[in-house]
């Protein structure tokens, strides 16, 4: 594995991002196994929910599709 | 025994370095540590909690004078609304173990809106107040990290998911699994015992199955659990795949052994009014503080003293009776009753660390009265119990009781010595009444009008 190591003018400013590290609240054992699989399964579960929440746009879209082209043909006919 | 200004912290308040819970001059309180502050402070600030208490979906509280604190560590105190009876999951029906399970999602659900998230998800986290689930963690939320996985994913799956699976698809008896496994049932044991169409459901293949594999996988192998990422898109959408799981799993409580007990009693309209009669009277004489109703079935007779505003608990030990009883509970959105599990001849145990964490059923007691109706003979009868001992059990655990005594000739005892040899000499009126006389006072007795049962009504003697 190739070392990469930080240029010291980055590593002292991130250290200060380094953000109050919560492990010392999360006092039980999340499980190795069970954190492994959320970010598998995250990540079709995300594809999900954001089909869902485009859902509604996805249909107006579609909607609008359809109302203008019947809208078109009425001027037609007229 | 807890002397005045002494604070004794709580058996089972052990793990959460962020503070513990402790009683003190006979009430529950919270300790916070300074080490929770930041998350206190935002749980409090940004409405969220206000939002959750305004939902009924926690446990409201107020802020206490620091030196009430049982520790110098403490930032705060705080006095949460008390808890009439505490009980545990696997003393809960399908129902009231599924409305936990969606009431702690629901929470969580709302917790990310807020820049939170909940650090457990153990069972243990919900009670029931004034009939409905509650959650009474206030030190489970920690400020969200976006990117970080959800560290209680897995205490869900095992104190939630698995057993209401196996409760709705195998049998409702292994929601006892909660009692030998207090982390929740491990996936490993959950996952081969579900049948293989069990498969078929995403949320229950991906958060219990494959949820097993990935454990054991793991198990052994060193992985830096800091680096894997979840996105809040992805984190939603396991909550609602956990949602949409529970959501979907049904029991029905028809067709055991004690659900349609009262379609085939032997008692006429006319007795059965009767006896609620007299036992709305001798209520009356006693207004007693709370009620516990053992052998209650679906809480018919639990609720005349529910009725009149007083804490009832019905216990009964068949799960469907249960199950009816919390969802006619619902319907009614009725406070003052909580039914609950339980096997008088087995009551639930104190069990987790030196046996301390979780209270024993008697430990929750005394009642102020209790009700043992239509009891007695499945006591005496199907457990072989000698009236001695019934008497000296029910003086452990109230002030009064109102019991009801069916001879032998009663077409109930008889169909329980259908099936065996009549060994029950001493199972006479006479006898029952020596007997409990030793342990209670038989204040009065009364007939009930066409039939050939007897309701008294006892007070434990105070010892000498």
């Amino acid at each position: 594995m190739k070392r990469f190591r930080l240029p010291t003018t980055f590593v002292m400013p991130a250290l200060l991002y380094l953000p109050f590290h919560h492990a010392v609240h999360s006092y039980i054992d999340p499980g190795t196994g069970s954190i492994i699989l959320q970010t598998v399964i995250g990540g079709f579960a995300a594809v999900l929910v954001a089909i869902g929440m485009f859902w509604k746009q996805i249909k107006a879209f579609v909607g609008n599709l359809f109302s203008r082209s019947k809208k078109s043909e009425e001027l037609k006919e007229q | 025994m807890k002397s005045s200004r002494n604070s004794e912290v709580v058996p089972s308040s052990f793990r959460d370095p962020s503070g513990f819970v402790f009683w003190q001059d006979g009430s529950v309180y919270r300790q916070i540590n300074t080490i929770y502050k930041e998350d206190y402070d935002h749980l409090m600030e940004s409405g969220f909690h206000k939002g959750l208490v305004e939902e009924g979906l926690i446990i409201p509280h107020e802020e206490v004078a620091l030196q009430d604190a049982a520790d110098p560590t403490a930032y705060k105190v705080i006095r949460p609304e008390q808890i009439g009876f505490v009980s545990y999951p696997y003393e809960w029906s399908f129902s009231q173990f599924k409305d936990a399970a969606l009431t702690t999602l629901n929470i969580q659900k709302k917790a990310l809106e807020f820049g939170m998230s909940l650090k457990d998800c153990s069972a243990y986290n919900v009670q029931f107040a004034k009939g409905k689930p509650v959650f009474i963690d206030t030190l489970s939320f920690e400020k969200y990290k976006e990117g970080s996985p959800w560290v209680a994913y897995r205490q869900f799956c095992q104190h939630f998911l698995a057993p209401l699976a196996l409760m709705s698809y195998r049998d409702v008896r292994l929601g006892q699994l909660s009692r030998v496994h207090l982390d929740g049932v491990p996936l490993d044991l959950a996952s081969p015992l579900l049948p293989f169409r069990t498969r078929f459901s995403f949320s229950l293949l991906s958060n219990i199955h494959l949820h097993a594999r990935s454990q054991a996988h793991y198990a052994d192998k060193r992985v830096d659990t800091r680096r894997p990422k979840l996105s809040r898109l992805g984190f939603i959408g396991i909550i609602n795949s956990l949602e949409s799981g529970v959501k979907r799993l049904k029991w029905n409580p028809g067709g055991t052994e004690w659900g349609d007990y009262y379609q085939d009693t032997n008692y006429s309209t006319e007795a059965f009014q009767d006896k609620k009669q007299v036992v709305a009277e001798f209520l009356e004489g006693i207004h007693p503080g709370s009620v516990w109703d053992l052998g209650a079935n679906t809480g018919v007779f639990s609720r005349i003293a529910a009725d009149k505003g007083i804490p009832t608990i019905s216990f009964d030990i068949d799960p469907a009776a249960v199950e009816k009883n919390y969802l006619e509970c619902r319907r009614r959105n009725e406070k003052n009753l909580l039914p609950l599990l339980s096997d008088l001849t087995n009551p639930s145990p104190g069990i987790g660390w030196q046996n301390k964490e979780r209270m024993s059923l008697v430990e929750r007691g005394p009642a102020d009265a209790v009700l043992a109706l239509a009891l007695i003979h499945h006591l005496a009868i199907s457990n072989n119990t000698p009236f001695a001992k019934i008497a000296e059990f029910l003086a452990g655990i109230c002030n009064s009781a109102i019991v009801e005594f069916v001879p032998k000739s009663d077409s109930q005892v008889q169909r329980l010595l259908a099936t065996r040899e009549d060994i029950f000499v001493d199972y006479t009126q006479q006898a029952f009444e020596s007997e409990f006389s030793k342990r209670l006072v038989l204040e009065r007795s009364q007939g009930i009008s066409g039939s050939e049962r007897t309701l008294y009504l006892m007070r434990r003697r105070e010892s000498a």
